[in-house]
C-alpha cells in the first residue's frame, strides 16, 4: 500500500523533480555528482540529496563507513586528512575546537597549543601529507 | 538454602516473557505498519526475521524470536528485542562483539540534528536529519567532532542519473544505517554544503540509551527500500526514536510525504521530548558573522585583500585575518571535494600564506556568539500545508477564491525557521467562485523563488521557477495549458527588504491555436519586505508575447499580509491586469 502510494506521489512529483532546485532532500547528491554541469545534473543531484551515502569520504586511509575516530594512530592521521583546513585554522590561532579534539585523540589534552601555533611554519609544510603533519605535530608536543 | 538457590537459578537463567504481539514495542521495534491486509514491516532484508512470514506477520515472528533465544548468538544479534522480552538480561557480559561496540560509543546523550537550508545550495532546500551519538568523554571535554554521527541513507548503485532519479523514487535502492565519526557530518554539512546544523538533543532516560545502542546494533542487519519521498531520511530516522519511546508518539500526524522539518515540529509537540537545543554554524554564517563585526576601516582592508589590492603583509589587524581566513574557506567550498582541481590547489597555497601569518601574532581571535540564530530556529517554523479562502471583488461583482497548498513555504508566509526572501512550493491548487461560476484557476506542480541578494559573499542570481497548468481564458470558456514560467536576474536587499529585477520569459503550450506554443518574454520587478508581524510584496511584469495574437499583457500585483500568529495571517491584496478591471482581495491563510 505503501509502495503504491510512493509510487503515485513519485509520478506525481516526477514533474518537479525534474524542474527545480528548491524540492531536495537530504544527503550528498551535489557531491556524487561534482564537476558535471548543466541544469539536468543540478537538478538530480539536488534532488536525490537524500540517497547518496558518504562514499566520497573515503579517502586515503581507507575511512569510509564505520572509521573508529577514536584509536589508534590511523584515527590520528584519518582526522587530520579529513579536518585539515579546520585543524590548520585552529592551530594558527592558537585555539579551536578542531584543534582540541585532535589533541583528545591523541591523548595530548595538556599540551602546549602556543608551541604549535608559534610552529605553524615546521607542522604545515605546503605538500606535505596527513602522516607528515601528523609526525611533525608529535615532535613539535613530544609525544 | 535450596530454595535461594533455586531462586538464583531462576533469576539467572534468561526468562523470556511473553508479550503480545500487538505490544506497540514489538510492532515498532521491527517496523510493522498495519495496512488494509494486515501487517508488513518496512524492513526488506530477510535477515531481519526468524520466521518465513516474519515479515507480514508479527504473532509468528515473536514465537519464532522466542525459540530462537534459546540461543546466546541468537540473542546477540538482536540485542534490543531481547531487552524488550526480558529487561533482566545483561547482554553486555554476554556479547563480546556487542559490548565492543557499547564501549566504543561510550553513549552520554543522543540529539536529532537537522541540517537546515542555505539558499546559496538550493540542493538544500528541504534540510536533512540525522543522529549525533554524544559519548561520555565528549561530554567533558566537549569534543563533539570525535561522536558519531548515524543517517540512514540509500546505497546508490547507479551513475547514471536517469536511473538514480528514477529508482530513488521507486524504491529501486537498498536504505540502511550508517554510523561514522561526527566530524565527517560537520565537514559534509557545515564545510562542503554550508548548512547551518541544529542539534535537538533528545531526553531519552538510562534506559532509553541503552535500548537505542541494542536497536542501532541490531539495525545494522536490516535494510530498507529506500522511497525519496515517503521512506526517506528524517522519516526512518523518526521511526527509530518512535522505537525507543512509543509513548511520545512522534509518528501520528505525520503525513505520508515527509518533508524533514516535519519531523523537527513532532518533537516539539510535546515539551519533554527535547532536553537541549544547539547551533552549530556553517561556514557561510561564520563569515557573515566576521563581517559583521568588522568597523568601516576593517572592511575596506578586508575587501582590498579579497580583490588582490594589497597583500597579507600590509595587515596586522587579526579581525580582517580572520574574516579573510574564513572567505577562503567559504570561497572554495565547493572545491573541497575536488582535491585534484587547480582551484583546490589556489585554495591550499592561499590557505597556507593566511594562516602562516596568522600564527606569527599573538593576539586571540574574537569569539563570535550565535545565540542570535536560535529565535529563528527551524522548530519556530509555520506548518508547511496551507489552505487560503480570498472573498474579492472585481467590475461590481463579488468572487472568492480558495487554495489548497500541498507544501511548504513562499516568502510571504512567516520567515521564522524558513530562508528569507525564498519560496518552495509543490502542489497549489486555485479555484474560483465569480459571476456564477466554480473554475478551477490553476493548478502549479511547483514553484521556486531564489532570491539570492547580492553580497560581499556571493554574486549569485537570483530566479523564479514554476511549471503546472492554468486556465488561460478565464473570462471566455476554460481552457488548461501546460505551461512553464521562468525568471533571472539580480536581487540587492537591506535588512527586510529585498528589491530584484528580472527578465520573465512565460511558455505555454496550447493544443487550439495555429501556434501550439506560446511564449511571453519581459521584465519583471518584485519588492518584498518581511518583518516578524508583516510581510508585503510588490510585483509587476510586462510580458510580450510572441504569438499569433501577439499582444503585451502587464500585471501588478500587491499584497501586504500580517501574521496573526505562526500558523495564520490575513492580507489585503489588489491586482491589476492587462484587460481586466481591478482587484481587490482579502485572504485567509491557515497552515496546518
Amino acid at each position: 500500500m505503501k509502495k503504491m502510494l510512493a509510487l503515485t506521489a513519485g509520478i506525481m512529483m516526477s514533474g518537479s523533480v525534474m524542474a527545480a532546485h528548491g524540492p531536495a532532500g537530504c544527503g550528498l547528491g551535489s557531491i556524487l555528482f561534482k564537476g558535471k554541469d548543466g541544469l539536468v545534473f543540478n537538478v538530480l543531484a539536488a534532488t536525490f540529496n537524500g540517497t547518496s551515502g558518504n562514499q566520497t569520504f573515503g579517502m586515503s586511509t581507507g575511512t569510509l563507513g564505520c572509521e573508529d575516530a577514536k584509536t589508534a594512530t590511523v584515527a590520528a592521521v584519518s582526522f587530520i586528512d579529513n579536518n585539515k583546513v579546520a585543524l590548520s585554522n585552529d592551530i594558527a590561532r592558537g585555539e579551536g575546537q578542531t584543534l582540541d579534539a585532535y589533541l583528545t585523540l591523541i591523548k595530548a589534552d595538556t599540551a602546549n597549543k602556543m608551541a604549535l601555533k608559534k610552529n605553524f611554519s615546521k607542522i604545515f609544510v605546503k605538500g606535505h601529507t596527513s602522516q607528515e603533519i601528523h609526525s611533525a605535530i608529535s615532535n613539535v608536543i613530544k609525544l | 538454602m535450596k530454595l535461594l538457590l533455586f531462586f538464583i537459578l531462576i533469576i539467572s537463567l534468561p526468562s523470556f516473557a511473553k508479550i503480545n504481539h500487538d505490544d506497540p514495542k514489538w510492532l515498532k521495534l521491527l517496523r510493522y505498519q498495519k495496512g488494509l491486509t494486515g501487517y508488513t514491516s518496512e524492513v526488506d532484508s530477510k535477515e531481519f526475521f526468524f520466521h518465513k512470514e516474519g515479515k507480514t506477520n508479527p504473532d509468528k515472528e515473536l514465537n519464532a524470536t522466542l525459540n530462537a533465544f534459546s540461543e546466546k548468538e541468537n540473542r546477540c544479534r538482536f540485542p534490543a528485542r531481547a531487552i524488550i522480552l526480558d529487561r533482566a538480561q545483561n547482554l553486555e557480559i554476554d556479547c563480546p562483539e556487542y559490548k565492543k561496540f557499547i564501549d566504543k560509543v561510550n553513549l552520554k546523550s543522543v540529539s536529532l540534528i537537522f541540517s537546515s537550508y542555505f539558499i546559496e545550495k538550493p540542493a538544500s532546500a528541504f534540510g536533512h536529519t540525522f543522529f549525533r551519538l554524544r559519548s561520555k568523554d565528549s561530554g567533558k571535554y566537549n569534543n563533539e567532532l570525535l561522536d558519531y554521527g548515524v543517517d540512514y541513507s540509500a546505497q546508490v548503485t547507479t551513475n547514471n542519473p536517469l536511473l538514480y532519479g528514477i529508482y530513488g523514487i521507486i524504491g529501486g535502492f537498498k536504505g540502511n544505517f550508517k554510523m561514522m565519526p561526527y566530524y565527517y557530518k560537520v565537514r559534509e554539512y557545515n564545510d562542503t554544503e554550508s548548512r547551518d546544523l541544529w542539534d535537538y538533543e533528545l531526553n531519552f532516560n538510562e534506559d532509553d540509551l541503552r535500548l537505542f545502542m541494542a536497536h542501532l546494533y541490531e539495525m545494522n542487519q536490516a535494510y530498507f527500500d529506500y522511497f525519496y519521498f515517503t521512506e526517506n531520511c528524517s522519516y526512518h530516522i523518526l521511526e527509530f526514536v518512535d522505537a525507543i519511546r512509543p509513548d511520545w508518539k512522534l509518528m501520528e500526524d505525520l503525513d505520508l510525504f515527509v518533508p524533514p522539518v516535519q519531523t523537527i515540529y513532532a518533537l516539539f509537540k510535546e515539551k519533554n521530548i527535547v532536553r537541549d537545543v544547539n547551533f552549530r554554524p556553517s561556514l557561510y554564517k561564520n563569515i557573515e558573522y566576521r563581517l559583521k563585526s568588522l568597523n568601516t576601516d576593517e572592511k575596506s582592508t578586508f575587501e582590498k585583500l579579497v580583490e588582490d589590492k594589497i597583500k597579507l603583509e600590509q595587515t596586522d589587524n587579526v579581525k580582517v585575518i580572520d574574516a579573510y581566513s574564513d572567505y577562503l574557506d567559504f570561497k572554495y567550498s565547493p572545491f573541497f571535494t575536488q582535491k585534484n582541481s587547480p582551484e583546490y590547489a589556489e585554495f591550499n597555497d592561499k590557505k597556507y600564506d593566511v594562516n602562516l601569518k596568522r600564527s606569527q601574532i599573538e593576539q586571540e581571535s574574537e569569539t563570535l556568539s550565535f545565540e542570535g540564530e536560535k529565535k529563528m530556529a527551524p522548530e519556530k517554523g509555520h506548518e508547511t500545508k496551507r489552505i487560503r479562502i480570498a472573498p474579492f471583488y472585481r467590475d461590481h461583482k463579488i468572487g472568492g477564491e480558495f487554495e489548497y497548498r500541498f507544501s511548504f513555504h513562499d516568502f510571504m508566509d512567516k520567515k521564522a525557521g524558513f530562508i528569507p526572501f525564498s519560496s518552495t512550493e509543490m502542489g497549489r491548487i486555485e479555484t474560483n467562485f465569480y459571476d456564477d461560476k466554480f473554475r478551477l484557476d490553476n493548478f502549479t506542480v511547483v514553484s521556486v523563488d531564489a532570491i539570492r541578494p547580492l553580497s560581499e559573499l556571493s554574486n549569485s542570481l537570483s530566479w523564479r521557477f514554476s511549471f503546472g497548468l492554468r486556465d488561460y481564458r478565464p473570462t471566455i470558456k476554460q481552457e488548461y495549458a501546460p505551461f512553464v514560467d521562468i525568471s533571472l536576474g539580480q536581487a540587492v536587499s537591506f535588512g527586510n527588504f529585498a528589491m530584484a529585477l528580472f527578465l520573465r520569459a512565460e511558455n505555454s503550450y496550447w493544443g487550439t491555436f495555429d501556434r501550439d506554443l506560446r511564449i511571453g518574454l519581459g521584465p519583471e520587478i518584485l519588492v518584498i519586505y518581511n518583518n516578524d508581524q508583516w510581510s508585503m510584496k510588490i510585483n509587476f511584469k510586462r510580458l510580450h508575447f510572441y504569438s499569433q495574437l501577439d499582444r503585451y499583457r502587464s500585471l501588478l500585483e500587491l499584497e501586504m499580509r500580517y501574521h496573526v500568529s505562526k500558523n495564520a495571517g490575513i492580507s489585503v491584496g489588489y491586482e491589476r491586469e492587462t484587460s481586466f478591471d481591478d482587484k481587490y482581495v482579502t485572504n485567509f491563510y491557515w497552515h496546518f
